[in-house]
């Protein structure tokens, strides 16, 4: 058994070394160089020599390692002090920067979807009969409208259960947000199965230029396999299909505009009719879809994999990186894989933002500003960074709209990487770790057990982005 | 006095009301939309507490004139502010109209507004600086000391700092000249920054060339001891998402007229102290300005935002006391920094200036 001394000197010799990541594909070998945030392609005799072994080409990657320390890379330096950087401004942007209020208008639901995060399979509240109270919808806007001075925009969101449920509350909290919010251009937004999506709703919805999300899994039989109505087993596709056919022939400029599409992919599924699906519907092709898989945060356990359906991904992937680079003989674009592309620019946003070194203080990736960005707002009134971590927990409630947001609670969820301070300094995928509350959460306090179960999974994800940077740009792709 | 409502109040003219008591009018009231979440009392410079109202009809019923004053981040929606301009001339309210940044609004109120309510008149100052002919290439110097007052980025406390400045040399026995770096302020006395350094259709040249002859004649009119120049904009692009103008202003104003000294305002920020000998370093490089002194505000830039819609980022306001405190840490090394949050270093900067200009 390792002493803490011999844990602390191996830590210190780990940090002697350069922070580098080295991986490989079939057309190259890459240095992810840490500090400079850089990736370079470089000979195969300095990669097997920054790995430890020596080869014949010894002599030769030892002058090019070399140039490269000379040229600013391979540096020890890691982050010293972990402390997210807003850290110190917390009060300020909680006092004028919030952008998206998110209601949570009802807690029940006319569907029963089985991946639901509020079905029972997760560590979260279920469905119930509560609803939002205007007194706290109505606080809840007026704490908007008072923390959002600085916000060039705003935007309210409703969401459950199913908000369609409470229909007149909804419409109640729009009016009350234009007279509260006069002088602002507020836009609305709703996430909704569309089972109650028709008329006098839509017509609603489409005076006040909302933006409609709406949940669909793919064709019939993949969507029905979990969207099903609460004491049935009768799925909820037909009722979409009309609600939504309707809304394009009557509203086409608001459906083209203003309605999008949410998919969660079950990995057991059929990517191919999914893909199909999406792409080529009569009504859906021109639509735009978000994809995520299942949330398997809150889980035990995990769900299983279908090989044909990574296999199918990957294959579609493929495709896109086929159309993108211009070998295809027609231009090919695939929904599904918009967004995973559009994202694989490591580059994306940081032209100016060279570095060369690592600050001493800082903070991974992860997290946001609690109550910022977005506030999420449950049916009793009480305040949650977004509407993704569990309301059970004893650890994500920041607040409520009668106290408002404790800024020692956000400050805590922020710096999130306190727990795994040792492992997050070594981890060379830091500037690009998504680790923030809710994947940390074990419903007592932030735990550094359920930050590392995710961990592994995460550095494979952003070096698989790596691997198709570097594979794009090997074909001449210019991002 | 003619009784002044302010609409739509916006944080970016706090500076103006806290420095009410030396405006021409009397900035009576104060009213912000309600959306924009603007409350509580603003302190102007004198003591005296001036409330952030919502409800337009009940304070104009105070008032004779209504400043319709520029958008900053938060913009006013052009049904709101037709509404509020049709209650106002039905009211017959003078109208103090200085919103530029939308030319198709501006058309529509010029259309509303009967021209005796029209009150832009009132307090705009204007000089006569035609020069035609063979004179129109001359570029004239000045025999009277000139401070810029400069900005490496918008929300850096610039305007204040023209009011402060003007204020405190006046209130000294001075004679001072002041354009502004924005084109709403006659009412403080100031000349405002004329509308063709945002003419698209005039060149570079033409633009520095009449800049040159425009405070030439303000100083042949008004013969002050100190011109106070404010120049729009940043100085450099912060980055590839805030251009602010790519310094177009400072270039222009630097090579039209050759100043002083400069007075430097920067937004907040955990700058190395050698962050000053840099930017000065920078300017005098880019622009011929001598930095002489050093203003920190009490905003910041909002890392996260990348783009606003007119390039120039938004901000975070903090404390002063954490400014306080950071100009504090500073000053042990450079010198030349002032936290003008307080009296004595108000003075110590006029002094300072008095003392570079000797």
């Amino acid at each position: 058994m390792r002493s803490e001394n011999d844990k602390g000197a191996l830590a210190e010799a780990g940090r002697r070394k350069p922070f580098i990541h080295l991986f490989k594909e079939s057309f190259g070998y890459f240095l992810y160089d840490v500090n400079m945030d850089e990736i370079l392609n470089i000979p195969e005799e300095v990669y097997e020599s920054l790995k430890g072994k020596q080869g014949e080409s010894h002599e030769s990657a030892e002058a090019y390692i070399r140039s490269l320390k000379a040229d600013g890379y391979l540096k020890t330096a890691r982050v010293k002090k972990s402390i997210h950087p807003a850290t110190k401004y917390v009060k300020f942007y909680l006092q004028t920067k919030l952008k998206h209020l998110t209601l949570q208008i009802t807690q029940n639901c006319n569907l029963r979807c089985e991946y639901c995060i509020y079905s029972g399979g997760y560590k979260n509240r279920t469905h119930s009969n509560k609803v939002m109270s205007f007194e706290v919808a109505r606080r809840a806007i007026d704490y908007l409208i008072a923390h959002s001075s600085e916000t060039e925009s705003v935007s309210i969101g409703f969401y459950g259960g199913e908000p369609l449920l409470e229909f007149g509350l909804i419409k109640k909290c729009v009016e009350y947000a234009k007279e509260a919010g006069e002088g602002r251009d507020i836009v609305f937004a709703i996430t909704t199965n569309a089972t109650l999506l028709r008329e006098p709703n839509i017509g609603f919805l489409a005076a006040n230029d909302f933006k409609v999300l709406v949940s669909l899994d793919g064709p019939e039989t993949i969507h029905n396999k979990h969207r099903k109505y609460a004491g049935g087993a009768e799925g909820s596709f037909d009722a979409l299909l009309k609600n939504v056919a309707c809304i394009k022939a009557h509203y086409p400029d608001f459906f083209k505009k203003n309605v999008s599409f949410n998919t969660v992919l079950d990995p057991e599924n059929d990517f191919d009719s999914i893909n199909d699906f999406v792409n080529n519907h009569e009504i859906f092709r021109d639509s735009q879809f978000n994809f995520s898989m299942i949330d398997e945060r809150y889980k035990d356990e995990r769900n299983p994999i279908s090989n044909d359906f990574y296999a199918q991904k990957n294959y579609e992937l493929f495709k896109t990186f086929l159309g993108r680079i211009g070998w295809l003989s027609e231009p090919y674009a695939s929904k599904t894989m918009n967004s995973y592309f559009e994202n694989i620019n490591i580059k994306k946003g940081k032209a100016a933002c060279s570095r060369e070194q690592l600050p001493e203080t800082g903070h991974h990736g992860g997290p946001c500003i609690p109550g910022v960005l977005r506030l999420f707002v449950n049916a009793d009134g009480n305040f949650y960074p977004c509407e993704r971590v569990s309301e059970s927990s004893k650890t994500t409630c920041i607040g409520n709209v009668y106290t408002g947001i404790s800024e020692e609670k956000a400050v805590s969820l922020m710096n999130v990487e306190r727990v795994t301070t040792d492992q997050c300094r070594e981890c060379w995928a830091y500037d690009y770790c998504t680790v923030c509350v809710g994947s940390a959460d074990n419903m007592e306090e932030m735990s550094a057990e359920v930050v590392k179960r995710n961990c592994p999974r995460i550095r494979y994800q952003v070096e698989e982005k790596f691997k198709d940077y570097c594979m794009l740009q090997y074909l001449g792709f210019e991002f | 006095m003619e009784q002044v409502l302010v609409y739509p109040y916006s944080k970016e003219y706090e500076a103006v009301i806290k420095n009410r008591k030396s405006a021409e009018a009397s900035l009576a009231r104060v009213v912000a939309p309600r959306g924009w979440g603007l409350s509580g009392d603003i302190l102007d410079n004198s003591g005296e507490r001036v409330e952030i109202e919502h409800n337009f009809e009940e304070a104009l019923k105070d008032c004779t004139t209504v400043w319709f004053a520029e958008d900053g981040l938060l913009r006013l929606p052009m049904e709101l502010l037709l509404e509020k301009l049709v209650l106002a001339v039905r009211n017959k309210k003078k109208i103090y109209y200085t919103r530029y940044k939308n030319a198709e609004e501006r058309e529509i109120v010029e259309k509303l507004l009967p021209p005796k309510l029209n009150a832009e008149n009132d307090y705009e100052r204007k000089v006569d600086f035609t020069v035609s002919g063979g004179e129109y290439h001359t570029l004239y110097e000045f025999k009277t000391p000139i401070i810029n007052v400069t900005g490496l980025s918008e929300n850096s406390d610039k305007y204040k700092m023209q009011l402060l400045l003007k204020e405190e040399f006046t209130k000294l026995g001075y004679k001072v000249s002041a354009v502004s770096s924005r084109r709403d302020s006659g009412i403080f006395g100031m000349y405002s920054m004329p509308g063709f350094m945002w003419e698209n259709k005039l060149s570079v040249t033409d633009k520095i060339l009449r800049f040159n002859h425009y405070v030439k004649a303000i100083e042949k009119t008004e013969r002050p001891e100190l011109i106070i120049l404010g120049i729009p904009g940043g100085a450099f692009p912060r980055n590839e998402y805030r251009h602010q103008y790519f310094g177009e202003f400072h270039f222009e104003i630097s090579r039209a007229v050759l100043c002083d000294c400069a007075l430097l305002c920067s937004s907040f920020s955990e700058y190395p102290v050698s962050y000053f000998e840099e930017a000065e370093q920078r300017i005098r490089q880019m622009y011929d300005m001598e930095v002489g002194f050093h203003i920190i505000s009490d905003k910041m830039y909002d890392c996260r935002d990348k783009v606003t819609a007119d390039g120039t980022g938004t901000y975070l306001s903090v404390d002063s006391g954490m400014v306080s405190d950071s100009i504090r840490e500073w000053k042990k090394t450079k010198g030349n920094l002032y936290d003008t949050a307080s009296e004595d270093e108000k003075r110590r900067l006029v002094d300072d200036i008095i003392n570079s200009l000797s």
